[in-house]
């Protein structure tokens, strides 16, 4: 309840950032601009659409789940905005939830945006909504996991290291989460690929992203398994509360100065 | 211990030190603070800017760590995150979400204080009115002024309605006005029962509410205890005013006193003892003049701070303490 309270301001507070009005404003020119962008190839136009519709939703939502995940705890105690919060029977765990919370919900609302101005550009391309089927949710949804466990690195570096530092750090994580799904599989079953005990202990430290990703599920109109869905989903929402539980004992242990 | 004689506040051998510098050298911020609050009085936490008052209090209130000792707020470990539902603290230089309105930082953290629904919007409104912000509502807290903010702070401190307040310095960034409010409020609170414990380097707002006075110099408690034991209660000098005299007399009176001085309508001597201030007043008598008033000076406040302060070898003593 505590936990809501907090990030319903949250909320408010992360809608009236400029930089995240300035990222989705150009990923929404994008994806609209995708249509013209299309006409340049032959036969490949709904294709086209599709990718620049996942595409930018993917890039701008985790630009702006970095920067404002790196900012959202480290703001508060910059600006003492914490402190009257703090000093209330709240643990420190249920107010940096709250404060995740807010956060995800905030990158919910972009997605939606996102995921609207694609299936509008694709609707004018087809001309019906034959392309909106499971593969479409499954495509948008798993961005918004996968953005929201970007958010939640953010949100744990920010919580012993400068802003800075955190975005590299958040921004190391996504690359190797990324690069490393797609090349984990050749390094573990290959035989010239050695040392396969460290390939094996980053399978467990970094999220495998590449899980997290059906972008082309949409592109080719792939078929979607709902299981493979949800054991997608959970994977990624079981890697964001682990990240977050973590940040949280991080904080609680935090001296606010 | 039953609930009536358990103290609000109890602090035993609280200390926080700090690594600092290349090679972490230990930096104690507070060393061994020991002190009790009893329910319904009010606290004058003194000491210079840097003297560990604000690292008190935000142990206190759960947001710096204890790195040893142990307090009590209601017989509850200051450690257990419920502790806090008995407290309402006013932050030093207080800062909330600058988009919000006055109404919504207090429904926020009225929520975080387990409050909701018609009760919290009635508790909100009341605050307002009784801090002075009634006619603020519709101003975001951006378009505050520092005083406007201080009393919002003090609305949130009591939201909830605790019986310990724990203010660090609540007077700051007030003009008289709003700090002759503040006194006053500090001084209802504790007639409505409350407890009331703040930290400040003005001592004329000690002295004039304080029931129990602790000063800390340099992380360490210097003296503790209501505030006739801490003042050196022996008279330092004797004032005497008069008026009435033939301008003669004033040399006189001057060259018996200790200092004397000229005002526009009467004369002021300051002499060492009651007894050289009694024999100076029969003599005014004796030439006809007119004794005003005759008043014994003891040591204030601000003095006993300023000689603790120099005994213990605080540079700041004089500088800080207004």
């Amino acid at each position: 309840m505590k936990a809501l309270a907090v990030a319903a301001n949250t909320v408010r507070e992360t809608l009236r950032e400029r930089l995240m009005y300035n990222l989705a404003i150009f990923g929404l020119i994008l994806i609209g601009g995708s249509l013209t962008i299309s006409q340049l190839t032959l036969g490949e136009q709904f294709r086209i659409i599709a990718d620049i519709g996942t595409g930018s939703t993917q890039l701008f939502a985790t630009l702006i789940a970095v920067f404002l995940g790196v900012a959202i705890v480290a703001r508060e105690l910059d600006r003492r905005t914490c402190y009257a919060a703090l000093a209330r029977p709240v643990s420190r765990g249920e107010f940096l939830v709250g404060k995740y919370l807010g956060l995800v919900a905030v990158l919910a609302l972009n997605v939606a945006a996102m995921a609207a101005a694609t299936a509008l550009m694709l609707l004018v391309y087809r001309g019906s909504g034959d392309a909106f089927g499971l593969h479409f949710v499954a495509a948008f949804l798993l961005i918004l996991v996968q953005v929201a466990l970007c958010a939640a690195f953010a949100v744990l570096f920010s919580s012993f290291s400068t802003p800075t530092l955190a975005v590299i750090l958040t921004l190391a994580v996504i690359g190797i989460g990324h690069v490393f799904g797609e090349v984990r599989g050749f390094w573990l079953t290959s035989p010239e690929v050695g040392l396969k005990s460290v390939v094996r202990v980053l399978d467990f430290v970094v999220p495998n992203l590449g899980l997290l990703d059906m972008k082309e599920a949409l592109t080719y109109g792939d078929a979607v398994a709902p299981l493979s869905l949800l054991a997608r989903v959970g994977y990624g929402l079981g890697w964001a509360g682990a990240v977050v539980a973590l940040a949280a004992v991080v904080f609680s242990r935090k001296d606010v100065r | 211990m039953s609930g009536a004689t358990q103290p609000a506040l109890q602090v035993s051998g609280l200390t926080k030190t700090y690594r600092v510098g290349v090679r972490r050298r230990l930096v104690a911020a507070l060393d061994g603070l020991a002190l009790e609050v009893a329910q319904g009085s009010i606290y004058g936490f003194v000491g210079p800017n840097g003297a560990g008052k604000t690292t008190s209090i935000k142990m206190l209130v759960g947001l710096i760590a204890p790195t040893r000792g142990e307090a009590r707020i209601f017989g509850r470990s200051i450690r257990d995150p419920e502790s806090r539902r008995a407290v309402g603290y006013l932050p030093e230089n207080p800062s909330f979400h600058d988009f919000l309105r006055p109404q919504e930082v207090l429904r926020y953290l009225g929520r975080l204080s387990g409050m909701s629904g018609r009760a919290l919007d009635q508790r909100a409104d009341e605050l307002l009115e009784l801090v002075g912000l009634g006619q603020a509502r519709e101003l975001t807290v951006r378009k505050f002024s520092k005083g406007m903010v201080q009393r919002l702070g003090l609305a949130q401190a009591l939201i909830h309605d605790p019986p310990l307040l724990i203010l660090d310095e609540p007077m700051s960034g007030l003009d008289p006005l709003g700090r002759k409010d503040v006194r006053d409020l500090v001084v209802e609170l504790r007639r409505r029962g409350k407890t009331v414990f703040f930290s400040t380097h003005i001592l004329s707002d000690v002295e004039s509410i304080c029931d129990r006075v602790g000063m800390v110099l340099r992380g360490r408690l210097v003296a503790e205890g209501p505030l006739s034991s801490l003042l050196d209660g022996s008279i330092r000098a004797v004032e005497l005013r008069c008026a009435g005299l033939p301008e003669a007399a004033f040399d006189r009176l001057r060259a018996q006193a200790r200092e004397g001085a000229r005002g526009p309508a009467d004369w002021t001597f300051s002499f060492a003892d009651t007894d050289a201030a009694n024999a100076a007043a029969r003599e005014i008598l004796a030439l006809g003049g007119r004794v005003l008033a005759v008043q014994p000076v003891r040591e204030s406040l601000e003095q006993t701070f300023v000689r603790l302060a120099s005994a213990a070898g605080s540079p700041s003593a004089d500088r800080d303490v207004a």
